[in-house]
């Protein structure tokens, strides 16, 4: 894993395009130069991806090796996602209220430890107040789950 | 002149009414409101509110509008600054300078400059607006897909050549974010691209997640596990007003954003986001200290944000002078005032006399209303940063959740913004500007859509874009630049500029 | 102390997601309405469709006396917000309106091998609100006077003639293809992406012409920047009383843009009746029918049975017509 950061981007840049190319080539007509079909510009620009990832991946000029890049804090990264994941999931099964005071339980409960005090009322307060401004003074619907 | 001075006088006591009065304020509180709160942005505050000047008679309806209209578009900066949530595409420039000002604790500076720089562009807007509105309106109407074709390679070859840092980073994440602005439904043939079963994507990937992802939520990711986090930032009240020095750095580029912005903004159905861009590019092309950039300068952010302003303002022209929307915020105000019994069209400035110069009169009132009800605020709005990160950070992700969904009432925006955020983590720990992706993704199907638009009324012929005057005036602009910059780079100039950059990033 | 405080918050926890299900299940046997009513509008803010429902909002609310929410849902031609209405629950808090192309859009996912993402027998239909013939119209600086004119010099040079539309199989492409296909003339096809910016390049003079509304044709029409040609309905309209209909010219050709309510599939039916009546009161209220006399829009009311008979002769010939137009690379 010692190859240098540039190194690195430029090959996932020249795979996706050439996971672009391959899907529209499978997938779309392409038309001709004077009538452009639906996978014409894709197919232009995928190419175009791929020469520059080849210039990234050649010509680099940021040298660092791959392991000289710190990664701080994977757990956070992890449950922000995993919160995002769970908003998708849950948004419309259970409702914005719901959704929003488990994931902020979490976030301030179990990873930042606030006091158990401080995590309700933030938690509770943050939920129900940020629905009440949307749904009722605002009139933006958000999802609801009966009752909460 | 004289006719325009004493309509002006008319508009004027139009606006002036107490009722009147009482509507552009209360539009510009809520406009703010709006605009600072994520997801409703212009759009959704214009439609919630429509029903309810159903009551209203039209001039105060459409003052109350219009004013939510420009409240939101001062507003929008806010969240840009303070969270680096930028609440529409066209903010994504204002939250990089913008954020790392408020992270250095100048937040106050960088508020207070949006404001007045938004001040000056919605006020010398107003008079273009005022004076040139119908001869312009059918300046911008004879632009014809062509002509957005060549204007946005010119746009792109401009960007291409004043970026900083890799121009092959850049230009990849320029490219990476036309792909991306091509999925959905090919609008031209009725096929779905890269859609993966989603219906939902049928109309492309929606901008505001894109930018909040790639800037509000791969922030969180990337500071929040972090050891040494972001601290609580006490700012002092002499902070909050900018200092003589940074009026003096900002007073141009306001002026350069105002008339930019406008221009870009006349044009019906262009990206207003390029406008910002360019502006930003131009500023650190012309800057001394170019290394400043990204760091924190208050050009970075009184350059775009001006521009953004001129440039909704602008898209007013089209609409009042000729009663064609420009996007789906004039198509909104259109239809107001459709429902409101007034027919806008091209007879709009000479049968409602009395309303539109009411309207310009209400507009000269709110961009006012506007500058007093933010300059105070900014206080407020500081306070913010105090609060420390632990508490601030599950808020913002909070924030921009219910911002991408409100946005269309959709899970799948969500989706985007997650798959978005993990891209902007990874892009900053690779060193690429995730700003070009965001540009990419609003652009591409205009130019896609452009160019086949173009050869289909051509049946086929790329003379088309060199036989239509407008057309090839961008393309001999891009060719001269592109000429400019082969003779710079071998003069050696462009190397030292480049490598002044590259110096500082190191 | 910290385990125990986890300890509290799951249980918390638990109680939120417990308290929400008992609450769902509890909901049966209410008195209808007494929760806020949501209608799905397919389409972005500003459009036809749009303004429909806003204006049916107002008019529901001193009706129904809840208060009456719109949900712009937009994307695919209305595919989008279509189906997310479907994903809803049919217990008559949500409502649709939506446009002429609700009967045909799935013949669309059938001609390119998709799977239909709703069907028309997803909904159930209430009442029709307006209906407008298309009208095609030209620049006013353009050469053909008369449609007469306008099909002779087509047929001189077919496919040479720019047409523009809100996009592929949109209701004003959909229209101006039933017009070619009945008056036997080829014309260039290019797509838009909505009616305004259709308009604006037919104000630019990019396209040649396009197949409007009528209420969009009317404020143009009186600063004379452009010239509607033949209406695309059964009789002539009132407001454009020179204009012939295509009928009159010989060519079996109709087809309106109009805008209607459904309700889903599985909605009980004593809640539809309500529904039904509510809609009846609430296009009679002072707002409802304002609103529409300022947008130029007739109304033309339909209650469920005429409507569900108009449905079946206007999407059959819509459906027909997207077969015959088929895929277009």
């Amino acid at each position: 894993m010692n190859q240098k950061l540039d190194r690195i981007s430029g090959l996932a840049l020249i795979l996706l395009a050439v996971y672009v190319i391959i899907h529209t080539l499978v997938t779309l007509p392409l038309g001709n130069h004077f009538h452009p079909g639906s996978g014409y510009v894709p197919l232009l620009l995928a190419l175009l991806l791929a020469i520059l990832g080849a210039i990234i991946f050649f010509k680099g000029t940021l040298d660092m090796p791959f392991s000289s890049v710190e990664w701080p804090g994977m757990i956070h990264v992890l449950v922000i996602m995993g919160c995002c994941v769970f908003s998708i999931l849950a948004f419309e099964r259970i409702g914005y209220r719901a959704t929003t005071s488990i994931i902020l339980l979490v976030l301030f409960g179990l990873i930042e430890r606030l006091r158990i005090w401080q995590v309700l009322v933030l938690t509770f307060g943050f939920s129900f107040g940020s629905y009440w401004v949307f749904n009722s003074l605002l009139k933006v619907p958000l999802p609801q789950w009966s009752l909460f | 002149m004289v006719d325009t001075v004493s309509n002006l006088i008319l508009g004027f006591s139009t606006a002036f009414t107490p009722i009147n009065l009482l509507w552009a304020c209360l539009g510009c509180f809520l406009g703010t409101v709006v605009g600072v709160l994520p997801g409703i942005g212009p759009l959704a505050g214009i439609s919630l509110l429509l029903p309810v000047t159903f009551s209203i008679e039209p001039t105060g309806g459409l003052i109350l509008l219009c004013g939510i209209y420009y409240g939101a578009m001062y507003g929008g900066s806010t969240t840009s600054i303070l969270m680096r949530i930028p609440g529409e595409a066209a903010s994504v420039m204002t939250c990089i300078d913008g954020y790392a000002m408020a992270r250095k604790g100048e937040a106050g500076p960088a508020l207070a400059i949006s404001a007045i720089g938004s001040y000056v562009a919605g006020t010398v807007s107003v008079i273009a607006l005022m004076f040139i509105a119908p001869p312009l309106a059918r300046f911008a109407l004879r632009f014809g897909p062509p002509e957005y074709f060549s204007l946005l390679i010119m746009g792109l070859i401009i960007l291409g050549y004043m970026t900083g840092g890799s121009m092959a980073k850049n230009l990849a994440m320029i490219v990476l974010g036309l792909l991306i602005g091509l999925v959905g439904m090919d609008t031209m043939t009725g096929n779905f691209r890269f859609y993966y079963g989603f219906v939902a994507l049928g109309d492309g990937v929606s901008v505001v997640p894109v930018a909040v992802g790639l800037f509000g939520l791969s922030e969180i990711l990337a500071t929040a596990g972090d050891p040494n986090r972001p601290q609580a930032i006490k700012t002092k009240l002499k902070d909050l007003i900018p200092t003589r020095d940074q009026f003096k750095r900002s007073a141009a580029p306001i002026g350069r954003g105002t008339i930019l912005g406008f221009l870009i903004g006349i044009i019906p159905g262009s990206a207003h986001i390029i406008s910002t861009f360019i502006s930003y590019a131009i500023e650190r092309r012309i800057s001394k200290t170019p290394e400043r950039f990204g760091k924190g300068a208050i050009e970075g952010v009184a350059g775009p944000e001006s521009a953004n302003n001129a440039a909704s303002c602008g898209a007013l022209v089209p609409m009042l002078a000729l009663g064609v929307p420009t996007g789906p915020i004039p198509a909104v105000l259109l239809a107001a005032l459709m429902v409101h019994g007034i027919d806008p069209g091209p007879l709009f400035i000479t049968e409602h006399a009395v309303t539109f110069w009411g309207l310009i009169g209400s507009m000269y009132l709110g961009n006012f209303v506007l500058l007093l009800l933010n300059l105070p605020m900014i206080g407020v709005f500081v306070n913010f940063l105090r609060i420390p990160y632990q508490y601030l950070y599950p808020t913002i992700l909070m924030f921009c959740l219910v911002g991408c969904y409100a946005v269309n009432y959709s899970v799948v925006d969500i989706g985007i913004m997650t798959v978005m955020g993990i891209l902007g983590y990874f892009l900053k720990k690779f060193e690429y500007e995730s700003a070009g992706v965001v540009l990419g993704v609003v652009l591409a199907p205009i130019i896609e859509r452009s160019l086949r638009q173009s050869l289909a009324m051509s049946h086929g012929s790329y003379a088309i874009f060199f036989n239509r005057p407008i057309s090839i005036c961008f393309l001999l602009g891009a060719l001269a630049l592109i000429v400019v910059a082969i003779v710079s780079m071998l003069r050696k100039k462009e190397a030292l500029w480049r490598a002044q950059l590259a110096k500082a990033e190191k | 102390m910290r385990t125990k405080m986890s300890k509290v918050l799951f249980v918390v926890a638990l109680c939120v997601c417990v308290a929400g299900l008992s609450s769902a299940i509890g909901v049966a046997g209410e008195p209808y309405p007494e929760r806020p009513i949501y209608v799905v509008a397919p389409f972005p803010p500003g459009g036809v469709c749009d303004l429909h429902a806003r204006s049916l909002a107002a008019g529901l609310e001193p009706v129904l006396k809840v208060s009456v929410l719109v949900i712009n849902k937009k994307g695919a031609g209305g595919a989008v917000g279509m189906q997310y209405a479907t994903t809803r629950k049919p217990d008559g808090y949500t409502i649709m309106v939506a446009l002429s192309s609700e009967p045909y859009l799935h013949e669309v996912d059938k001609l390119f091998g998709r799977k239909p993402v709703y069907t028309p027998d997803d909904f159930i239909p209430i009442a029709r609100l307006s209906s407008d013939p298309l009208v095609i119209t030209v620049h006013s600086g353009s050469q053909w006077k008369t449609a007469q004119e306008f099909i002779a010099d087509a047929k001189k040079r077919p496919g040479k003639i720019d047409v523009g539309s809100a996009g592929m199989y949109s209701v004003m492409h959909v229209a101006h293809e039933l017009f070619i296909r009945r008056a036997g003339i080829q014309l260039n096809h290019i797509p838009y992406t909505g009616g305004g910016p259709t308009l604006r390049a037919l104000l630019g003079r990019h396209i040649d012409c396009a197949a409007f509304g009528p209420s969009v044709v009317i404020k143009q029409l009186k600063a004379g920047t452009v010239r509607p040609l033949v209406v695309l309905g059964d009789k002539r309209l009132a407001s454009m009383p020179d204009v012939p209909t295509a009928k009159e010219l010989g060519y079996d050709a109709e087809f309106y843009i109009w805008a209607s309510v459904f309700a889903l599939k599985g909605t009980p039916d004593n809640i539809v009746k309500k529904l039904r009546d509510a809609v009846k009161k609430a296009v009679q209220t002072k707002e409802f029918t304002t609103a529409m006399k300022n947008l130029k829009t007739p109304i033309q009311y339909l209650d469920q049975p005429d409507f569900i008979k108009f449905l079946e002769v206007d999407g059959k010939r819509s459906r027909q017509l997207i077969r015959d137009i088929g895929r277009i690379e």
